[in-house]
């Protein structure tokens, strides 16, 4: 079984946001509804401070609190696939907010207009591709959710072409923002294979996950820095 | 004359309303549809009225300050209408185990 996990690592990230222009071009979310957020902060005190950078984005928890909430409405947009990665189908999203509003890390986007990358600009990159060629997690629509997705268009490429094994390892399998890392701060994985270089690392730098006390057992591991927060 | 055509008018309107309830009746889904967005309106429906009629929470037990929640990925939004986003640590304080309701989808 392959359940996908992401490490992140604050004692090598920057705080360079090319993980952040990464996921912006390959997933053309607008500033509205961003689907990968760089948040920084200072720790320490005066003069021994330092800057902690902390990327976020869907922490595609094992138990969602989103998915609870939109199966109580009766929506049921939510789902987790075989990967554990959490989406949200555009079609049955009925707009309501709830996955928003309890979501321990904000991460759902109530997009209330589809907007291109670059406004005024016309179409770029992926947004030329006709809407009926898309992904379904790239066929935008109004007034529904959006969110990381783990770029499932290249997860489900991988599955189609019959190259599950190497997700996480080749470009085409590997979501965007894991590929531009430049100081390698972010490995993506399967948590399940012990030798794979995601469990590795987090076994290696004792990475924990974010805000444990919501119990919502988030996919997402970050090697905290020296008096960041978890 | 005027009877008749009154009976006519009636008697087609009649015909009218039996064909629409046919309609509305073969047109139900079998299965309970999700509620509407504008009934769910975390804002505006169900969400508040349950935490400020049926439990009589004040506006600042829940909106009682600033996000101090740093690691919320929707930190930057503002409410342009509302007193501003609730901290989630503030959420934990009823909905965590073995207090009940527990979180959506936390582990009991």
């Amino acid at each position: 079984m392959t359940k996908l996990a992401r490490l992140i690592d604050q004692n090598r990230c920057m705080g360079c946001r090319a993980c952040v222009s990464a996921c912006a071009v390959e997933n053309y979310f607008t500033p509205e509804a961003p689907w990968n957020v760089m948040v920084e902060y200072e720790v320490g005190t005066y003069p021994a401070v330092k800057r902690v950078y902390n990327t976020m984005s869907c922490m595609h928890c094992e138990q969602p609190s989103c998915k609870a909430a939109c199966d109580a409405v009766g929506a049921k947009a939510i789902s987790k696939n075989q990967f554990g990665v959490v989406i949200v189908d555009y079609d049955k999203c009925i707009g309501c907010g709830y996955c928003a509003a309890v979501c321990p890390y904000g991460v759902p986007q109530l997009n209330k207009s589809v907007a291109e990358l670059y406004p005024g600009q016309g179409k770029s990159g992926a947004e030329t591709i006709p809407y009926k060629d898309r992904h379904p997690t790239h066929r935008k629509k109004a007034n529904v959710v959006e969110k990381c997705t783990f770029c499932a268009h290249k997860l489900d490429q991988a599955v189609a072409d019959g190259k599950v094994d190497r997700i996480g390892k080749d470009q085409a399998y590997t979501p965007a923002c894991d590929l531009v890392c430049p100081v390698q701060a972010r490995v993506f994985g399967d948590i399940d294979d012990p030798n794979s270089e995601v469990s590795k690392r987090i076994k290696a730098t004792g990475a924990v996950q974010l805000k444990k006390q919501f119990g919502t057992g988030p996919q997402v591991y970050y090697a905290l820095a020296e008096g960041a927060k978890s | 004359m005027k009877r008749l055509i009154a009976a006519m008018v009636l008697g087609m309107a009649m015909v009218a309303m039996s064909v629409s309830a046919a309609d509305v009746t073969t047109a139900k889904p079998a299965t309970k549809p999700a509620a509407s967005a504008k009934s769910l309106d975390p804002v505006k429906g169900a969400f508040h009225r349950i935490h400020t009629q049926k439990l009589k929470l004040s506006c600042d037990t829940c909106h009682a300050a600033e996000l101090k929640d740093v690691l919320f990925l929707r930190g930057a939004e503002v409410i342009a209408s509302g007193p501003g986003p609730v901290d989630r640590s503030i959420c934990l304080g009823c909905h965590q185990a073995p207090a009940k309701p527990t979180w959506y989808g936390a582990t009991k």
